[in-house]
């Protein structure tokens, strides 16, 4: 009874607080305006309480006025981005007028981390906040893009030029070091970050899972993203940071927040640019009469009968005076194209903090260079924010994407225009009756490519009593990809083809929590939360492929010949899938007085597609935090604004990344008397004792501002292992399968990551210049291999994984120049054999001359060495916005160091050059240093003796790996607003027009056009669909 | 107050310092190379070199993924029978010829020939250290043992760094000399090899001691409408003086008497043989030769699949006007220098006139 009696009291006591201070409310009107002049609009105004979140309150109007209801000694505090937070007491007074800072530091921003909006002040562990103001200048298909060298260990690489395809993504070094596929279309086994598009998680990689065979549109869900609508974005980083999003955080998390209403006078945005894609630098060729005189140069000297007697044979080279045969035809012309592009972004947003919305509608069109190839965006995005009362939170979000992509004959990172296969300057250029095949494929073939990408969600925050708050966050996407594509006959042997795709993957997504926080003491906080997360994927995709139709008016699918047509139904790989995960979450955090931050996070994951016998992946973590700034030693030392010491580890586990290796598939077998067999698919074997993926990380970070945030420094260490790591493993025959995955690999990555950022002009000056420069040095080294390997080979045994030494090096032939003549071809003493390749190829003047590694003159196997690695050891970039008056300058760039790229582009070339007799096209030698004869010391082998069987010009050798290191100025924008004043007789709040050229300049010792065009293991593909430079004017208007 | 801001400064220094260490701390395996256990060769009995003769064993040695480069070295050698655990006359330096250029078959003295060689002093048995293949060096039976005899015994050290391996028990069984093939003689047992030849009365055939015979014999005619078989010539090598450079081919008929080779009129007589300064006489002709004959393995104008190829013809009228271009070739080698004597020996009268 008396234990009740002591709980009824508090009751009471709590009530009575309540009405206590609802009692006194006295109305204040107020007005903000910055401090260099000039009202802010839609500054959020929040009601301060102890212990608890700020409530919002109110937003300013487009005057800068505001008027709340608040108890005479409250504190109220005012936000605005890029301002900073403000906190101004009350004290009765009924009339404000409040003056806010541009913020100096980056500090009291707040992030956010594991679900929850946090001030820097307490976050533990390695987040990168870019807001959305740096992200708008620049149109793009593909939002990534423009996190590009903005976060120090986010590397970006735009490996592809194609319109709405999205490039390589990783964060701290690699995650995954298998290496699929062999040649060219080798890949590295994708290791994106995961997005979370506004608390939702969405899977960015939509297609890219299978590497360069992706089916369908291939339209990343980021493509449909504006930047326009972006307030947002935090890179986390480490093990502490991604610990609540679970498993599918192991490789990062990156969480974009769309824009929202904030004020009470509806604003009307308008963002619209019109950009031009230039045709990038096209390759040198040779054409016309050079180009036959060249041919037939090449076979004369080569002083074979038989070969100069082919010359009467292949007509193209010896009847010049045929107007067929005598061309000048441009055929990279033919293929590219400039184009001019346009965007059109409006946003309506309004509300105060009762109810605010945001609307945001956009169009984007992009024609690619290469022609046939481009991108639309379509897309509206809705959010409505709804507080009935400050108890109640209830938000929801509506967005409708279409995302419309012309692929060419391409699929994605390469395109058939875009350097391979292209004839000789000596035909005719295409007509209708001179079929060019690969031209008729990547010009004619017909494309509808349409992604439809739907997300909507609902949080709804209840506060059930004072501390503690009840949430839960349901979401569902739904993506539809299509594609019909329709192949004339020219372009296919004759055979019109069909190819149809549908596909369609939904998302159901729920999320539910619990959060208690309170403060005692005005020194004691806690945040503690637990939360459930439910989801189930569903992917189906189908194919139809059709070939051997009637002709090029019917577009099927009836009719087609069923011998010729290959594929119906839903592909072998990645053709159907569903997943079920749920997770489970808990998060306690605590804080002295701000000064001292711990955080502990726990997860657990339970997946159905994990091996069945680990079911389970559990993810704790913990994060601490010491704020030396508020040490007593620095009470008065004014030059320091703030600096903190961060530690955290934590172990991020993913359940398998490929759901085919625990489970296996199912294939269709034939027929077995007239009933269709099914039986299990025999390649690979699925492992059920598949463990979760470990990812434990280790994390040391240091944070520094001084002078007023004049100087900014920001410093990580870390460790990254990823322990039981899927590696796909060969079994023997007898099994009855190929190979099966297991977890024994296991990789090591360290590295340090620092950004620095200045402002040389005090925040009062005219002048606003910002400055950053960040950098991350990142080493990997392998610790096991499948079986106890030291080492392993790639497919075709051109990528080397070696224990103790850096994941994913080339093996190649070490090149070490020409052999300037026969003489100086080294000869077996025992057998009087000059080198050779193994069987009867000799090696003579004018050859490469490669590294006999073993000693016995027979170049084979047994000489290729571990040469450079694909992987950049050090990435990062620099930025700088100038602003003085109305005028601004920004740019940005890109840092790449210590990365070893093959340059397989000139190899290709090269061989197609040996061979005169074929009608490729001829690339111009003229600025390459070859052999010419007896005695040169040169660069390159003799390209001309086309009939040498030594293989020189092989393609995997040191001489084609060379240093992709560069320094890229991503974007340089200029811009103007027009003045405030003068608008408004226009009824126009800003007016801002600025111009801005993409990709201007890339600083490079490469030899081929571009070294970031390349795939991620660093092969630099004659096809690759190159990287335009842009040139955009742009219109910002603000009603 | 200065001291204090000092202190501050350092501390702040201090702190990036603190985390390298901190990272440091890791153990990382130990950076070596990869020597898979089941590297090996794949063949370790029997090497049977033939003595006499400076030659090349390819690389038997199967690397299943090691990291070149790798290190190769003999160890333990000895005989098989057990009798001595140090045989040094595998590893005593003989002299022998080395290439120091290539031979390409179109050097047009015997000095150009010679200029491309060297006399070195070098073992009879090396491994090469880079590849594992074996180099067996021109020594003769007089200082190697031979079959019969059971031969030697040794093992094969491979290194690579961090790794190290033993495999054990090669086993080598030098043959003795041969000095020209083909040979008359079976190798191992040094006995007269025997063939068959069609008995001249036809129906059956006889056993006889094995002679060389010439290949590629065409429309050779010894009566009207006869003609050879292959067995119906025999040749023989004889060497004069072993240290002369010289090679002559000599034609005898049924009666031991000499055939005037310019009776072989379509016998490109500059051609045939990489020799140099002809001497053509109404006996046979003689040119100047390098030795070994072939030089090396290379592909030449006169060589073929490591064998001298040379052929010989004559061009006649035959009955009813047809015209016969006869030939007869031999592919040979000769691995002892010496004045050569290569002589065809004719057991029917060949006609050379038109019918």
């Amino acid at each position: 009874m008396k234990l009740f009696f002591n709980r009824f009291s508090l009751i009471v006591l709590f009530l009575f607080c309540y009405s206590a201070t609802n009692a006194q409310l006295i109305t204040v009107k107020g007005r903000v305006v910055a401090e260099e002049g000039g009202p802010l609009p839609g500054v959020s105004v929040l009601l301060h309480q102890q212990g608890a979140a700020p409530k919002p309150m109110a937003a300013t109007d487009q005057n800068g006025h505001f008027t709340v209801s608040v108890p005479g000694n409250a504190r109220l505090e005012l936000r605005f981005i890029s301002f900073e937070t403000l906190v101004v007491p009350v004290n009765n007074r009924t009339s404000l007028s409040i003056v806010m800072k541009p913020s100096s530091t980056s500090l009291k921003e707040s992030v956010i981390v594991g679900y929850q909006k946090k001030t820097r002040e307490t976050v533990t562990g390695a987040v990168t906040r870019i807001t959305g103001k740096e992200l708008q200048d620049v149109p793009v298909s593909n939002v990534e893009q423009l996190l590009q060298g903005r976060v120090a260990g986010l590397n970006i690489q735009q490996n592809t030029g194609a319109p709405g395809f999205r490039g390589a993504s990783s964060i701290r070094g690699l995650s995954q070091m298998m290496v699929n596929g062999s040649g060219d279309n080798a890949y590295l086994t994708p290791q994106s970050p995961l997005y979370v598009i506004d608390g939702v998680p969405v899977d960015a990689n939509a297609g890219f899972e299978y590497g360069f065979q992706s089916q369908g549109p291939g339209t990343s869900p980021l493509s449909l993203i504006p930047p326009e609508d972006i307030q947002s974005i935090d890179v986390m980083k480490d093990a502490e940071a991604t610990a609540l999003y679970g498993s599918r955080g192991a490789n990062g998390v990156i969480v974009i927040t769309t824009r929202r209403g904030q004020s009470a006078v509806p604003i009307v945005r308008y963002a619209g640019n019109m950009f031009i894609n230039f045709t990038p630098q096209l390759r040198s060729t040779i054409g016309g009469k050079d180009e036959r005189a060249y041919r037939v140069k090449m076979i004369r000297d080569g002083n074979n009968l038989s070969e100069i007697y082919r010359i009467s044979q292949t007509q193209f080279l010896s009847d010049s005076l045929n107007a067929f045969f005598n061309n000048s035809t441009n055929w990279q012309d033919i293929y590219y194209q400039t184009t001019y592009n346009h965007t059109h972004n409006v946003s309506v947003s309004g509300g105060d903090q009762r109810l605010n919305y945001k609307t945001n509608l956009n169009y984007y069109t992009e024609e690619g260079v290469v022609r046939n190839t481009g991108f639309d965006r379509y897309s509206l995005n809705q959010n409505v924010n709804f507080n009935p009362t400050p108890r109640l939170q209830l938000s929801g979000y509506l967005s409708a994407g279409l995302g419309k992509k012309l692929k060419g004959s391409g699929n994605g990172l390469t395109d058939v225009g875009a350097g391979s296969n292209v004839s000789s300057s000596l035909l005719p250029g295409p007509s209708y009756f001179n079929n060019v095949g690969h031209f008729t494929n990547s010009i004619y073939r017909v494309n509808d490519t349409r992604t439809y990408d739907i997300r909507t969600y609902l949080n709804i925050m209840y506060e059930l009593v004072p501390h503690l708050q009840l949430s839960t966050n349901t979401s569902y996407n739904y993506t539809s990809d299509q594609e019909d594509t329709f192949i004339p006959a020219l372009a296919n042997n004759d055979k019109p083809a069909v190819y149809g795709f549908s596909g369609r993957k939904s998302n159901l997504y729920n999320r539910s929590s619990i959060n208690y926080n309170n403060t005692w003491k005005e020194k004691h906080s806690v945040y503690a939360s637990v939360f459930s997360e439910a989801t189930i994927v569903n992917v189906q995709n189908k194919v139809i492929n059709q070939s051997n139709g009637p002709n090029d008016n019917y577009h099927g699918p009836y009719g087609f010949s069923s011998y010729f047509s290959s594929v119906s139904g839903t592909p072998d790989a990645g053709g159907f899938s569903e997943v079920h995960s749920v997770g489970f979450a808990a998060n306690l955090s605590y804080d002295y007085n701000k000064k001292y931050v711990v955080n502990f996070n726990y997860r657990a994951d339970g997946n159905s597609f994990a091996g069945e016998n680990e079911r389970w992946a559990h993810s704790p973590s913990v994060g601490l935090r010491w704020n030396f700034n508020k040490e007593k030693l620095f009470e008065h030392a004014e030059w320091l604004d703030f600096g903190d010491l961060r530690f955290s580890y934590g172990v991020n586990l993913r359940p398998t990344t490929n759901i085919y290796a625990s489970m296996g598939w199912y294939d269709v077998k034939g027929n077995y008397n007239g009933v269709t067999r099914i039986s299990p698919h025999l390649g690979q074997m699925p492992n059920p004792f598949l463990l979760p993926e470990e990812v434990e990380q280790f994390n040391y970070g240091f944070d520094m501002s001084i002078f007023k945030g004049r100087i900014g420094l920001t410093l990580d260490a870390y460790t990254k292992t990823v322990y039981n790591m899927l590696y796909s493993r060969k079994l023997s025959t007898g099994t009855g399968f190929e190979q099966t995955f297991t977890n024994d690999a296991s990789i090591y990555n360290y590295g340090y990551e620092a950004m620095l950022t200045v402002r040389p002009f005090k925040s009062t000056s005219k002048i606003n210049w910002t400055i950053s420069l960040n950098g991350a040095v990142n080493r990997d080294v392998v610790l096991s291999l499948p079986g106890g390997a030291a080492q392993l080979l790639s497919d075709d045994k051109t990528i080397i994984n070696r224990v103790g030494y850096s994941a994913t090096s080339n093996y190649l032939h070490i090149y070490e120049g020409v052999y300037r003549t026969n003489a100086d071809v080294p000869v077996d003493p025992i057998t009087g054999l000059p080198m050779r390749n193994e069987g009867k190829d000799f090696y003579k003047g004018g050859d490469s001359k490669f590294r006999d590694v073993d000693g016995n003159y027979v170049l084979n196997d047994a000489d290729l060495q571990v040469a450079g690695t694909p992987i950049a050891r050090i990435t990062g970039g620099f930025s700088s916005y100038l602003t003085y008056k109305n005028w601004s300058i920004n740019l940005n760039g890109t840092i790449l160091f210590k990365r070893d790229l093959l340059n397989k582009a000139l190899a290709e070339r090269m061989t197609k050059l040996r061979d005169p007799f074929d009608d490729a096209t001829f690339v111009d030698l003229r600025d390459l240093d070859y052999w010419k004869g007896n005695g040169d010391v040169a660069k390159y082998p003799n390209p001309f003796d086309y009939y040498s069987t030594s293989d020189s010009y092989r393609i995997y050798q040191t001489l084609f790996q060379e240093d992709g290191s560069f320094i890229k100025l991503n974007a340089v924008t200029v811009g103007y607003s027009v003045d405030r004043t003068w608008l408004r007789r226009f009824g126009m709040n800003a007016f801002r027009m600025y111009t801005t050229v993409s990709n201007p300049l890339l600083f490079t010792g490469y030899s081929g056009p571009n070294p970031e065009a390349v795939t991620d293991l660093g092969r630099d593909r004659l096809d690759t669909y190159p990287v335009a430079r842009s040139l955009s004017f742009g219109l910002n208007i603000e009603f | 107050m200065k001291k204090l801001q000092q202190m501050k400064w350092n501390s702040c220094l201090a702190i990036p310092v603190v985390m390298v260490l901190a990272i440091a701390c890791k153990k990382l395996p130990e950076k070596k190379d990869y020597l898979s256990q089941d590297a090996s060769f794949n063949k370790k009995s029997v090497y049977e070199p033939i003595l006499g003769r400076t030659a090349l064993e390819l690389t038997q040695f199967s690397a299943d993924g090691s990291t070149y480069p790798l290190i190769f070295s003999i160890e333990n050698a000895r005989t098989k029978n057990g009798g001595h655990t140090n045989v040094p006359e595998l590893f005593q330096k003989v002299k022998v010829q080395e290439w120091k250029r290539d031979y390409t078959g179109l050097e047009t003295s015997l000095a150009e020939i010679e200029a491309k060689r060297v006399w070195v002093e070098a073992p009879f048995l090396e491994v090469r250290s880079g590849s594992g293949d074996f180099i067996f060096r021109n020594a003769p039976s007089t200082l190697i043992r031979s079959y019969p005899d059971s031969g030697y015994l040794f093992d094969i050290k491979v290194r690579n760094k961090g790794n190290e391996r033993i495999i054990k028990d090669f086993w080598l069984r030098p043959v003795k000399e041969v000095p020209y093939e083909p040979y008359e003689f079976d190798v191992y047992t040094r006995e007269r090899k025997t063939e068959s030849r069609p008995r001249p009365s036809g129906g059956g055939a006889n056993i006889v001691p094995y002679t060389i015979h010439p290949s590629g014999v065409s429309k050779m005619y010894f009566t009207k409408d006869s003609l050879f078989t292959d067995t119906l010539i025999s040749v023989y090598f004889t060497k004069e003086n072993a240290t002369g450079h010289s090679l002559t081919f000599k034609f005898v008929d049924p009666r031991f008497n000499p055939i005037d080779p310019s009776k072989f009129s379509n016998t490109q007589w500059d051609k045939i043989l990489h020799g140099f300064n002809r001497r053509q006489t109404a006996m046979g002709v003689t040119y100047d030769v390098a030795y070994p004959i072939p030089l090396t393995q290379l592909n030449t104008a006169y060589a073929n699949s490591g064998k001298a190829n040379v052929k010989f013809g004559y061009s006649r009228k035959g009955f009813g006007g047809e015209r016969l271009d006869a030939s007869f070739g031999l592919n040979f080698a000769i691995y002892e220098p010496g004045d050569w004597t290569i002589t065809f020996y004719f057991r029917r009268d060949p006609i050379f006139n038109d019918d």
